[in-house]
């Protein structure tokens, strides 16, 4: 598993050199008010797990990967613990920019919203990483994109029909949510082993 | 004992189905793996390692049944190369070893930087920008480097000009030098396997026609050029392939069938190979 | 020691191999006692099959050429050379007998003879 990882860091440090800056910094920038730096520790947490098992796509690395005496629960789990590694790192600098900037309410950042933040990565790696192992990540980006787009088609029908903006980020209790987030997570492992087995690609 | 143990291994896809391979090779052997692409052979390889699901049949490699948990830890002894080598494109030979050092318990890094010396590849340029003769010898140096038994290579002379291919070819026949290493070498070049090979196994539109020591096939047939008639007359059980033109007629004979006044020829694995799979596709 | 294989000889491998060890051992090129290359390593110079050394040498073996000490590796064997060495010679002069009454019938004196297998020999080293 360290080799994996080792591996996975020094792909992301090579390509995306620029991707991880660009993430540090704006999440260190005050809050604009269009909740601009929380979607970048959406961006870390999804986008930067996603693009290191594209460029491994890219180079058949699987087809290797999975010949060296590597296990299949390695294989999988490496990638979530790399994705959670993402977020947190974006975590990280969110709670820095907090601290120098200052708390503000809930809708535009917050130590409650990065709460939110990790329950809404979660979720999401949960549905998209078992996609992945399924039918490898062109495909899988495609569906992720059409689930993202129907749950905003939802949200913005809700509000046409209520004639009233629900918030996005619901006032519910954090602490059941995150622990709910994390456990669907860990279910996500094992059922992405079992995609891993079965992969199309 | 074998190296490896291969019974009716059988594999369907959609267009094409591996069909009851059955084989086995003694320990200290090279066995080159030759059909034409498609065939079957890195399907077979992908197998042999349990990388992809089989229907059928039952492997074990050094020993070791390759769906029993314990299979994990054989693959410490198996070096792999493949067709395209396959590593992460930015990572340099330096990294690579660095990230082999975690994989393998036997890594040894002082032999890998030798055969990356004896290689002549940079240490410090990305795998990406390396020519597909280096990505060859950059696997292969992985390959050798963690105390491997068994090495499975896929068409990994392939495409290379012909003396680095001799240069492999020479590493391979310096690893067997061990009375334990055993090497399974998959090639549509013929040529390169008749080099370097004791064991030949032809595959064919997923059959396995031929799994034969070389040298023997090399003594058991040969050619004779003859007449049409000559041909006709020939006990059809001494004729292995044949070749009609309007001129005249060659055939791939048995040496102990057919009558002492045919002049035999010497042939070559490539002429055996060829007239095979004539024979083996005018069948079906 | 020469070994020379060809591959476009008719001669199968193994036999190639046999006769050019024997050989050495009535040139003397080899004597009783010498070890001779393990099979692994021959083949492996030779770059021919492991199996078709292995069958020269059980080859040899058995003709008593060899011996194998266990674990230790094969040594040339104590051979009467000279029994070899005279059984050669008899078949040297059977083909000169064929020779010389194939030369009578065509004319050729001993010395065209002697001349032409001078002639032969430079040729031929």
């Amino acid at each position: 598993m360290k080799a994996l990882l080792y591996k996975d860091f020094l792909v992301l440090w090579k390509q995306m050199k620029f991707v991880i800056f660009m993430v540090a910094i704006f999440c260190l920038l005050p809050n604009l008010g269009f909740g601009l730096n929380n979607m970048w520790v959406v961006y870390a947490g999804l986008v930067i797990p996603t693009s290191l098992l594209a460029y491994d796509e890219r180079a058949r690395w699987d087809n290797l990967a999975e010949m060296l005496p590597y296990s299949p629960r390695q294989l999988v789990l490496s990638r979530y613990v790399f994705g959670w590694g993402a977020t947190l790192f974006a975590g990280v600098f969110y709670c820095i920019g907090l601290l120098i900037n200052g708390q503000e309410s809930l809708e535009t950042g917050s130590f409650a919203t990065l709460a939110a933040l990790f329950s809404v990565v979660l979720v999401f790696q949960a549905v998209l990483f078992p996609l992945i192992f399924r039918m490898g990540v062109e495909k899988a980006r495609v569906c992720m994109i059409l689930v993202i787009a129907g749950v905003m088609g939802v949200w913005g029908a809700s509000a046409y029909l209520l004639e009233k903006q629900p918030a996005l980020l619901p006032h519910v209790p954090l602490p059941p949510v995150l622990v709910v987030a994390v456990v669907l997570c860990l279910a996500s492992v094992k059922a992405a082993e079992k995609q891993y087995a079965g992969r199309r690609w | 004992m074998n190296a490896i143990e291969c019974r009716d291994l059988t594999k369907a896809y959609k267009d094409f189905t591996l069909d009851h391979i059955t084989f086995s090779l003694p320990a200290g052997c090279i066995l080159g793996l030759v059909g034409e692409n498609g065939a079957g052979k890195s399907t077979t390889l992908k197998l042999l390692m349990n990388a992809i699901p089989r229907d059928e049949g039952q492997i074990s490699l050094l020993g070791t049944d390759n769906q029993s948990p314990a299979f994990r830890d054989t693959k410490q002894d198996i070096g792999i190369v493949l067709d395209e080598a396959c590593f992460p494109e930015v990572v340099t030979p330096k990294e690579l070893g660095k990230i082999m050092a975690l994989t393998y318990r036997n890594w040894d890094s002082d032999r890998y930087r030798r055969y990356l010396d004896r290689f002549r590849i940079p240490e410090g340029k990305k795998f990406k920008e390396f020519s597909r003769g280096m990505k060859m010898k950059l696997a292969i140096a992985v390959a050798l480097s963690h105390g491997a038994r068994l090495l499975l290579l896929d068409e990994a002379t392939s495409g290379l000009d012909p003396m680095v291919r001799d240069e492999i070819l020479d590493v391979f026949n310096d690893f067997t030098r061990e009375e334990d290493h055993t090497v399974v070498l998959s090639s549509h070049i013929v040529s390169d396997l008749e080099k370097i090979c004791d064991y030949i196994a032809f595959l064919h539109h997923g059959r396995l026609v031929l799994f034969e020591e070389k040298d023997r096939l090399l003594e058991e047939y040969a050619l004779v050029k003859l007449t049409r008639e000559q041909l006709a007359e020939l006990d059809p059980a001494a004729v292995a392939g044949r070749k009609v033109t309007p001129y005249g007629a060659q055939a791939l004979v048995r040496r102990d069938r057919i009558p002492p006044h045919f002049v035999t020829e010497h042939t070559s694995l490539e002429d055996i190979i060829l007239f095979l799979a004539q024979e083996g596709g005018s069948k079906q | 020691m020469n070994i020379l294989i060809s591959n476009a000889n008719d001669k199968p491998i193994y036999e190639q191999i046999c006769t050019q060890i024997k050989n050495a051992v009535l040139a003397g090129a080899l004597r009783p006692g010498d070890a001779l290359p393990s099979i692994r390593s021959l083949a492996k110079d030779l770059r021919v099959s492991v199996i078709t050394t292995k069958r020269a040498y059980d080859e040899l073996e058995k003709d008593g050429y060899l011996y194998t000490v266990p674990g230790k590796g094969c040594y040339v064997a104590e051979k009467n050379t000279q029994l070899v060495r005279e059984a050669y010679l008899t078949q040297i002069e059977e083909h000169m007998t064929k020779i010389l009454s194939l030369a009578a019938a065509c004319g050729l004196t001993a010395d065209d003879l002697a001349e032409m297998l001078r002639l032969l020999a430079q040729n031929d080293p």
